[in-house]
């Protein structure tokens, strides 16, 4: 074993000139890949973040139903939105997912210390499952946290950016008070209050630590959001059944579309849809992803090509070297062995230097680029680092198999 | 008998043409002989090697190599027969110019995976015995052409293989040099090695225990009288061991 080694070794060692060209244009590829994939996240970001209204044009927001009622107020008569319901709306054919936002249907209230300053309002909670708000959370201990339902300094929340902003936007400057960052958020503590409002008071309410978690613009309450777990838990602490405020349901593809939104309005709920909000705005971002999916596929392809010719030069630039093993008694399969990890270990090193490259180029670029309004989202995701290893492994050993093919087909065994 | 060929048949296509370059061959070789195959260029010598070692399939015909069957044999199975069993030597010596000779010898020992202690001492005495141990960590390339070809040899030798086949293996060297290879492959013939060796040198058609031209893609046995070279083998064999045996 030592001794196949040993010549797989000495395969990697075999023509440096274009195992060296090979490997810039992997790194360089995934540079390039990595660099695309970093302004999409932030380019997506800046739409999200800013045209929080907006809802992907392959989702539906799902109401409750308008109530009926001739009076200026009504005791709820809408249809609403309950567990039975979010069942009927996975049966819809061409529904891929369904994303539900419970109501705590209870009187809520949150107490906020700052310094010797105390601030106590009414509000409303929201719960929403954790592959809803994931992107949302800060990091991963509030990740950990959401999932579960609970963090050790209390409930976990997020405030949702209407809320920011009409603090902002209004009560702020209404009052002279320092805006909110929305970023500097997370870890802010507060007391939260169940069963117990300024309006109403139940039997069993508590109070309950709780914790900044992040924010997000998937729910636009005037309100706080919790772990959906957390909120079904206070439901049912005080015999309250479930109920959602509104449901996201995420269609296969867009031609599903008008077919789920007529079973939905026919079920007498109500609907709202990404293309009646701020369609230029999909389009634009639409438009742009699209440009950006083009010009990443277009490095990868350039790159295997590259490889491919690469590998080409590379095989024939040692086909006497094989022939010689060959005479000596390597089989083809071991003389392909040989040639297919020294490709796929250059490009697992190569996807590495890359990728560091590219965390080293993050600073500069963190330092370089300030665009007002802007936070850059320059982390890679541990799942993305892992997608491009294997693509930068496994693309060039693909791309070196032709050049194999060929050698096998017409050059090896030819005296 | 080690080798057996029967009928054995190969053509191929040039400029539109099947061309029949191996008809219906048929040869034997048993333990410790020498066969010398001559021809004309062309006519299908180093086509008949490279069908022995698996290299080239041929279109028919039966190949028997310790009575088991070479031309079934599936590509990863012939190159372990090729590594294990046939040693080869070539014209243009095919050594890895850029290794030292050690490490060239080793090169089929780690194709098989074993190049341990025991290997690179066999590997010592064999470069001993082709007079060239001096050399061992010299780099290949800078050897002269007769030093290369027992490089060769010595490679040839180290999987301790039952067949060797050398084709023209003293084509690119002078008289003189010839002739101490002729007399290296007499005496891997003496340690029980079966050898076919693809030469035009009437020398070493005599001194072969088979002699063979090839014509027209078949076999013609030769009848040469070799006691004259016997006597010159005496006699070369002796400055042979002046010069390199201590």
């Amino acid at each position: 074993m030592i001794n196949k080694i040993y010549l797989i070794i000495k395969e990697l060692g075999g023509g440096k000139f274009i195992s060296f060209v090979v490997f810039c244009v992997i790194l360089l590829s995934v540079v390039a890949i990595l660099s695309f994939s970093i302004l999409s996240d932030n380019f997506n970001n800046y739409i999200n973040k800013n045209f929080a209204s907006a809802i992907p044009p392959d989702e539906i927001k799902v109401k409750p139903g308008e109530s009926k009622s001739i009076f200026l107020f009504s005791t709820g008569s809408g249809k609403e939105i309950n567990a039975a319901t979010i069942k009927r709306l996975y049966r819809i054919s061409g529904v891929s997912k369904v994303d539900p936002v419970m109501a705590v249907t209870v009187p809520s209230s949150a107490t906020i210390y700052f310094f010797s300053f105390q601030y106590r309002t009414d509000l409303i909670c929201a719960g929403a499952s954790y592959k809803f708000v994931e992107s949302d959370l800060k990091n991963k201990e509030m990740r950990n946290a959401w999932a579960k339902g609970t963090h050790e300094k209390g409930i976990p929340v997020l405030v949702p950016k209407a809320l920011i902003d009409s603090y902002n936007n209004g009560l702020a400057a209404a009052n002279g008070l320092p805006e909110i960052v929305p970023e500097r958020l997370s870890g802010l503590k507060f007391k939260l209050s169940f069963g117990k409002s300024s309006v109403a008071s139940y039997e069993g309410a508590f109070d309950s630590s709780s914790v900044v978690s992040g924010y997000t613009d998937k729910v636009n309450i005037t309100g706080l959001v919790i772990p959906l777990k957390a909120a079904r838990d206070i439901n049912k602490k005080f015999g309250k059944t479930d109920r959602y405020m509104f449901a996201l349901v995420k269609v296969k593809d867009h031609k599903n579309i008008e077919y789920v939104k007529s079973q939905i309005k026919k079920m007498g709920y109500v609907i709202e849809t990404g293309e009646s909000l701020s369609a230029e705005i999909l389009k634009l971002k639409k438009t742009v992803n699209a440009f950006i999916l083009i010009m990443m596929t277009l490095v990868s392809t350039l790159a295997a090509v590259t490889v491919a010719l690469c590998s080409v030069t590379a095989v024939w630039g040692r086909i006497d070297y094989y022939r010689i093993l060959r005479t000596l008694g390597a089989s083809k399969f071991f003389i392909a062995l040989t040639i297919l990890v020294k490709f796929a270990v250059m490009g697992f090193f190569a996807s590495i230097a890359g990728i560091y490259t590219v965390n080293i180029m993050k600073g500069y670029a963190a330092a370089a680029v300030t665009i007002p309004g802007v936070k850059l989202i320059l982390d890679i995701s541990r799942n993305y680092m892992v997608f491009i290893l294997t693509a930068g492994t496994v693309i060039p050993v693909l791309s070196s198999l032709p050049a194999i093919i060929r050698m096998f087909a017409v050059k090896l065994d030819k005296n | 008998m080690l080798l057996t060929v029967k009928d054995l048949n190969k053509s191929y296509r040039i400029a539109g043409s099947r061309i029949n370059i191996i008809k219906d061959l048929s040869m034997e070789i048993d333990h410790g002989k020498i066969v010398a195959i001559t021809g004309r260029s062309g006519c299908g010598k180093t086509s008949f090697l490279n069908i022995m070692t698996g290299i080239t399939k041929p279109d028919s015909g039966e190949i028997r190599f310790n009575g088991k069957k070479l031309h079934l044999r599936s590509d990863f199975l012939m190159s372990t027969v090729r590594n294990r069993e046939i040693g080869q030597i070539f014209q243009t010596f095919r050594l890895l110019d850029d290794e030292t000779v050690m490490s060239n010898i080793l090169m089929p020992a780690r194709i098989r995976g074993r190049a341990g202690r025991k290997v690179k001492l066999y590997a010592c005495d064999i470069l001993e015995k082709a007079g060239i141990l001096e050399y061992k960590n010299t780099r290949a390339g800078l050897l002269s052409g007769g030093q290369k070809q027992r490089v060769a040899i010595a490679r040839a030798m180290v999987n301790r293989p039952s067949l060797i086949l050398a084709d023209e293996p003293t084509a690119n060297l002078d008289a003189e040099t010839s002739m101490d290879i002729f007399i290296l492959l007499e005496e891997l013939k003496k340690e029980g090695k079966s050898i076919i060796i693809v030469t035009h040198s009437e020398y070493m058609l005599r001194i072969a225990d088979h002699s063979y031209k090839m014509e027209n893609g078949a076999l013609t046995e030769l009848s040469l009288n070799n006691k004259n070279s016997k006597k010159e083998i005496q006699k070369r064999k002796k400055n042979v061991n002046d010069k390199y045996i201590p």
